[in-house]
């Protein structure tokens, strides 16, 4: 019970921390429509004249952005950058001094900066689909449930994959590039710029193995209803299956880290 | 300060640069391709996109990824030579600025060359490597003001995005949380001329053609050479519009640097 109430500590001050600056916590959030627009736009223009493109008509690419900006901003630069800007400063030594789980702590203030900044993506997500008409939402409870339970095994995945990038840093000591090379990943093979649905057959192949599909297109699809209700359990049991495997990769990773790590003035 | 000397300290802070940045081997050489692989994630957006559809308003895949690779060529040559301006915030919110200000050089100068980005050279040459593919798969009917125009255009380009987000990174002395994302979302709104600016409704039109005029630095040139619109000529302006927003961040930063207390004690 003690170490429950030691990780929703974390989790409390990650939101008190997440909106003490609100011009910028505000900012943050904006700064993640901007390049959806650019892309809402093209998709616009490439669905006049056509109705139906890889299975999906201009109200479910709709829905489908919605969802994919709304997953894509639950994790922002924020978390994006906490484990290598520690590493990079050498705050790294003081976490490892405390008496909690890097990882688990690291899980925690991540899950609080989702909750503080995904209220507001939430609110301003729901006003875009209102403003572009877009008014489809899934129909039956089960359907939203399993929604919600696609939201949760997205952010679970996109931070363990941000996290295992952000260790890689003990070898790198830079973040930048590491960080942009995971998010080029991340953003092309879970189908958050182009619907997986789209991809040429070998391609399509690769992602639907990989781990990064349940960041946006599984709950993207949920959503707007296009995942077949047969295939939802066995897709969340491959998702349940990667976020085991890479919460284990992690401490792998972290294992080997600590024989490497080196802190300034040592 | 004389010019000549500007070029010469310039060259100088470079070389520094180069030299801190070869010292975290690893590091240095995943910058290098991040850069190429997130461009090549956006050719390849283009290529699954298009082998589902016919030109998008007359403009075939090629020719945006023409539009495109210009701009990761000039962004490169930006991020190289004055990824400096990106830590502006993080020199306010330090007290860093502080010894910028004792030295008897241009801040801005000093800011500019603070820092290199390695992935700068990986944008170059990927953006060169592109550029030379779409020329191949594409019809420009090259005029010698269309020749004469290009160096133009990489010069007006650079100075256009560096102005902007250096304005931009200047928000640090009004905003000064660490983690500041305003600069990131001005430079990224930089997608918008990734594509043709007609697919956009007009107040983002305007807004990217005259409050943040990067539809001088792809969609307009793009215009221009590929004899697209009758108004094409329109693109000769972007030195002038250069000009403009270099004055502007000047004043920007010169009226931040006023509020600009050191947080020291």
């Amino acid at each position: 019970m003690l170490t429950f109430q030691k990780y929703l500590r974390h989790v409390l001050c990650a939101i008190q921390e997440t909106t003490a600056y609100r011009a910028s916590y505000f900012i943050n959030i904006v700064s993640q429509f901007v390049s959806y627009i650019a892309i809402f736009f093209l998709w616009r223009a490439v669905y006049t004249g056509n109705s139906v493109i890889g299975g999906m008509d201009w109200n479910d690419m709709q829905g489908y952005l919605l969802i994919s900006l709304f997953t894509s901003a639950l994790i922002s630069g924020s978390s994006e950058f906490r484990v290598s800007r520690s590493i990079w400063t050498g705050n790294i030594a003081v976490e490892l001094v405390r008496p909690v789980d890097y990882q688990k702590a690291n899980f925690s203030i991540t899950v609080g900066n989702g909750i503080a900044e995904g209220v507001l993506v939430a609110a301003i997500g729901i006003l875009f689909a209102l403003l572009i008409g877009f008014a489809v939402p899934p129909a039956s409870p089960a359907a939203w449930l399993c929604f919600l339970l696609a939201v949760a095994f997205s952010f679970i995945t996109k931070f363990l994959i941000v996290y295992i990038f952000g260790l890689f840093t003990f070898w790198t000591t830079g973040g930048m590039g590491l960080s942009w090379l995971r998010r080029g990943l991340t953003d092309f093979f879970s189908g958050a710029i182009i619907p997986l649905s789209f991809f040429p057959g070998w391609l399509k192949a690769a992602a639907d193995v990989l781990p990064f599909r349940g960041i946006v297109s599984v709950p993207a699809t949920i959503f707007i209803g296009r995942l077949p209700p047969s295939q939802i359990l066995a897709t969340f049991a491959v998702e349940a299956a990667w976020i085991a495997a890479l919460w284990w990769l992690a401490r792998l990773i972290w294992h080997f880290a600590m024989r490497k790590v080196t802190i300034h003035g040592g | 300060m004389r010019l000549s000397r500007t070029v010469f300290l310039f060259s100088r802070f470079l070389a520094q640069n180069i030299k801190i940045k070869l010292e975290y081997k690893a590091d240095f050489i995943i910058m290098l391709f991040s850069g190429s692989v997130l461009q090549l994630l956006g050719v390849m957006f283009l290529g699954v996109l298009y082998s589902r559809i016919p030109p998008i308003q007359g403009w075939t895949m090629w020719e945006i990824v023409l539009i495109l690779a210009s701009i990761f060529f000039t962004e490169g040559v930006v991020s190289f030579a004055f990824e400096g301006m990106w830590r502006i915030v993080r020199l306010i919110n330090l007290g860093d600025m502080d010894r910028f200000l004792l030295r008897p050089v241009s801040p801005i100068l000093q800011i500019l060359t603070y820092d290199i980005g390695a992935h700068g050279i990986g944008n170059m040459i990927t953006g060169v490597i592109l550029c030379v593919i779409a020329l191949s798969r594409t019809e420009i009917l090259w005029t010698w003001d269309r020749i004469l125009y290009l160096p133009v255009l990489i010069v007006s380009a650079a100075a256009i995005r560096t102005a902007i987000s250096f304005a931009a990174n200047c928000s640090g002395f009004w905003l000064t949380s660490f983690y500041n994302a305003f600069p990131l979302m001005v430079h990224q709104m930089a997608d918008f001329a990734k594509y043709p600016t007609t697919l956009f409704t007009e107040p983002i039109q305007f807004f990217i053609t005259v409050v943040l005029p990067y539809a001088f630095i792809g969609y307009i040139p793009a215009v221009y050479l590929f004899h697209k619109q009758p108004w094409g000529a329109a693109a000769w302006l972007a030195p002038l519009v250069a000009v403009w927003c270099v004055l502007i961040a000047r004043a920007v930063f010169y009226r931040g640097l006023r509020r600009y207390d050191s947080p020291g004690n």
